[in-house]
């Protein structure tokens, strides 16, 4: 069961950010707000990125964070891929290498069984068709091509939590389309809890159900994507 | 002229002397050059301006100063150097290797700007991303910084190693001048004007050598100043 259960409160200069969540069942979470009203922030909070001042954070029933108790899970161990609106692809790195970053080194991602939804190297290759950039470097490579990239290399790492914070903000409109696709096939087919971030609407009607509606730096209400 | 790419064997063991005492010095300093940049690069805590300017001190105080501190710890009788010696028989005292400990430390913060300016042009966000990849402090350090910053590094070692071999008042104060030990090559031409009857040739091509050794580095640190500032307008 992928379940969220989060209560917490921070501090951040005269904004307070306030953040109470309960959800039960989710493959792909939505969330909507406009700029500048803590979307960011929600998610950092999520990753381990950002502390919160109280409260807890429990995901799927494990504890990442929680001030009464003293628990605050470091970010590399968290176990949550993030997708960040620039990409970040290491630019040191080839495209294999970034790929091939988060892996755990038993497996170093090689396919070990011949289950097709297996998260492995040749499946995710594959299905995100990026098998001749895997020997350039990110600075050759288009906006499209760095998305389908930084997707890839998050979920070689085998996520129990995946967050994608605007990952189509810098991208034209049909390169958004084949992306959007793109992020459903990769979250059902490898069974991997989404949370997916951004102030289009169109976006989130086409790829979640649900969606938690941000205002002011705190959660308003969570209401099936139709009614948006 | 035409024998001026000959050298005799007192040239020839400063120069030798000098490149060995200088490669030994980065050497030793590297790792924590590397270290104390990302800890000014990446950190804030108390004492802070303390350690930046401690580091920086030898930049700034006389090298004859700098000297007559390390005569004063790590001589034979020195605070430290007593026990290196009772407990390691490790002795700096007229010496190469005391010739290494100075140009170590007069290099060393030289070294640690340029790596420190490098480590804070890295963008934090990949060592975040890293982490969210599973990647523990260290292997952020080793497998991002270290090589997003690695012009940096590679310029201030090759700036520390150029100020090395022009190590002279610290080195002469600490270790003295001592034929095939400690006379480099500033302090054997040092020796050389000294005495007024020496040939004026040695010098000329000690001189030389030394001009070209340091122009050589300090165009192949710029190449590689260049080259980082290139490379991070890319990403």
């Amino acid at each position: 069961m992928n379940t969220i259960d989060i209560k917490i409160k921070k501090q951040l200069g005269i904004n307070t950010f306030n953040y109470t969540v309960k959800i039960d069942e989710f493959d792909i979470l939505g969330v909507f707000g406009n700029s500048g009203v803590g979307k960011s922030t929600f998610i950092n909070m999520i990753a381990g990125i950002i502390k919160p001042d109280f409260g807890y954070i429990k995901i799927s029933d494990r504890v990442l964070f929680d001030s009464q108790n003293k628990i605050n899970i470091p970010i590399h161990q968290r176990n949550i891929g993030v997708i960040f609106q620039d990409t970040k692809l290491f630019p040191h790195l080839s495209v294999k290498s970034n790929l091939l970053y988060g892996c755990k080194r038993e497996t170093g991602c090689r396919s070990s069984s011949g289950d097709k939804n297996d998260i492995n190297f040749d499946n995710v290759v594959s299905i995100l068709d990026i098998e001749p950039l895997l020997n350039r470097k990110p600075n050759k490579l288009s906006g499209g091509e760095k998305s389908r990239v930084a997707i890839g290399r998050a979920i070689l790492s085998r996520p129990k939590l995946l967050l994608m914070d605007e990952p189509n903000a810098s991208l034209d409109s049909s390169k958004k389309e084949q992306l959007l696709d793109l992020y459903k096939v990769m979250a059902t087919e490898f069974n991997i809890p989404t949370i997916f971030v951004t102030h289009s609407k169109d976006e989130l009607k086409k790829i979640s159900k649900q969606i938690i509606i941000i205002e002011d730096f705190s959660i308003k209400a969570i209401i099936p994507s139709d009614t948006l | 002229m035409e024998d001026f790419l000959s050298f005799n064997y007192n040239e020839l063991t400063a120069i030798k002397l000098s490149l060995k005492v200088a490669l030994c010095s980065i050497l030793v300093t590297l790792p924590f050059g590397v270290l104390c940049g990302y800890i000014l690069a990446r950190f804030s805590f108390k004492g802070k301006i303390l350690l930046d300017s401690l580091v920086n001190l030898p930049l700034i105080l006389p090298p004859v100063i700098t000297g007559y501190l390390l005569l004063l710890t790590f001589g034979k009788n020195g605070y430290i150097g007593k026990y290196l010696y009772d407990l390691f028989n490790i002795s700096f005292a007229f010496n190469w290797k005391g010739a290494v400990l100075a140009s170590a430390v007069v290099s060393f913060p030289l070294m640690v700007r340029a790596i420190r300016v490098a480590i804070e042009q890295v963008d934090p966000s990949y060592e975040k991303v890293a982490a969210t990849l599973g990647a523990s402090k260290l292997k952020v350090f080793f497998t991002v910084i270290i090589p997003l910053a690695m012009n940096g590094i590679i310029a201030g070692t090759v700036t520390a190693f150029a100020r090395s071999l022009g190590e002279f008042g610290a080195t002469i104060t600490f270790v003295s001048n001592i034929p095939g030990k400690t006379n480099t090559i500033p302090i054997e031409i040092y020796s050389l004007i000294q005495n007024p009857s020496s040939a004026d040739a040695s010098i000329i091509k000690l001189v030389t050598i030394s001009i070209i050794i340091a122009f050589l580095s300090l165009m192949l640190s710029e190449l590689f100043v260049r080259k980082t500032t290139v490379s991070s307008k890319d990403r």
